[in-house]
């Protein structure tokens, strides 16, 4: 049996080198991925009215801004001026966390120990013809066009780039991925509570929301003590 | 970073899912890559990060067998190769030919089960499928094998 073994692992050939090349060019294969996701999305229009997916689509096409010559991470998708508003969230506060603000209009799609979802009220109700395994909106582990916030151990994460800001007297760093960024804050010595909002979000407002969040001590504390894995509820 | 951690292995596993095609493995590695990216959020919240990342291969391995044009574009069994390094088929034909007979996810279940040694539970949400499924194809692709390479696996060895 050890023979197969061998053999197989021989087959599989010997695990390669990665060029920066080859790395780059998959990061943009994925960046391109999450724009033809998104502006799908936004044109399908599902999450948003349409004058605020005016706004969204002229905002993606739009570029970083520029402050005397530093890149200002872009929040979401980019976000220059005001499209969703954030207001006090009045609902049934989630077991694990607790929300100050949330865009207007939106609820908490999925509470568990290790994040929330937080989507559109037209996740709350699907149709008749809608299948929502087809449909993401309806999937409440597709953050697709809505805020994701999840806990992760700082391990995982390694070393991190980005703005570097204070949320609620709290350290934490704007995160860019492709078009998205994500805000990371770190909430014990070992664990972040990440912020990601794929909705249009101006980074005043990422921080605000992520200002207004409170992880309870016992979710830090469980996934602490985890390795890389979640456990289920 | 997790490019850079994981592309290679993603590959090794990559070629042994394609019973040695080399440019397919690329495909699929580069595919599932993408899907990862878009779902970033997503492999961070998942049980068992090694068995997402198996997962997009897997189920990249079965979206491009499903891909039609795939039939048109390879006319011949057998691509010819350019002057680069051998390919893994090329070295060992018989176990290419034994992996090539198995049924993608048979084939995916001994890689993941026997190759990786991941256990019974991960390869299960690797595949998709129950855990009693992964033991009943890991076993039946182990017979096959025997069956093929007879002289390597001794009768009665299960997984």
């Amino acid at each position: 049996m050890s023979d197969l073994h061998t053999r197989l692992n021989r087959f599989g050939g010997p695990v390669p080198a990665v060029s920066g090349d080859t790395i780059a060019a998959d990061v943009a294969r994925g960046q391109r991925a999450v724009r033809r996701r998104r502006t799908a999305r936004i044109a399908a229009g599902s999450a948003f009215g349409i004058a605020a997916l005016a706004a969204a689509v002229a905002v993606l096409g739009s570029t970083p801004a520029v402050t005397s010559g530093t890149t200002v991470a872009r929040p979401a998708i980019g976000a220059t001026v005001e499209t969703l508003r954030l207001v006090d969230y009045r609902g049934e506060q989630p077991k694990n966390f607790t929300i100050a603000k949330v865009p207007e209009g939106f609820f908490v799609q999925k509470d568990y120990y290790g994040g929330l979802t937080i989507a559109p009220d037209a996740a709350r109700h699907p149709g008749p013809d809608v299948n929502p395994s087809v449909d993401t909106l309806y999937n409440p582990d597709d953050f697709t066009g809505k805020i994701a916030v999840y806990l992760e151990p700082k391990s995982y994460r390694g070393d991190l780039t980005g703005d570097t800001v204070d949320v609620g007297g709290r350290k934490a760093i704007l995160h860019t991925i492709g078009a998205t960024t994500q805000l990371i804050i770190s909430v014990s010595g070992d664990v972040y509570a990440t912020v990601q909002a794929d909705v249009p979000l101006t980074r005043g407002q990422l921080l605000e929301l992520g200002a207004g969040l409170t992880v309870h001590q016992s979710a830090i504390d469980r996934m602490g003590r985890t390795k890389g894995t979640v456990d289920k509820d | 970073m997790f490019v850079a951690e994981r592309r290679g292995p993603m590959l090794h596993t990559a070629r042994l899912l394609t019973a040695g095609d080399n440019h397919l493995a690329e495909d699929l590695v580069q595919t599932a890559l993408t899907k990862l990216f878009v779902s970033w959020a997503s492999f961070q919240q998942a049980e068992s990060p090694n068995a997402y990342v198996k997962r997009a291969l897997f189920n990249a391995l079965m979206d491009e067998r499903r891909r039609i044009w795939r039939r048109f574009e390879r006319p011949v069994a057998e691509v010819p190769e350019g002057p680069g390094a051998p390919t893994a088929a090329s070295t060992d034909p018989e176990l290419a030919q034994a992996l090539r007979a198995l049924p993608p996810r048979m084939r995916a279940a001994v890689v993941f089960r026997f190759v990786h040694d991941m256990d019974v539970a991960d390869t299960a949400l690797a595949l998709g499928c129950s855990p009693g499924t992964v033991k009943s194809q890991t076993a039946r692709a182990l017979d096959k094998l025997r069956t093929s390479l007879t002289p390597l696996i001794p009768q009665g060895a299960t997984r």
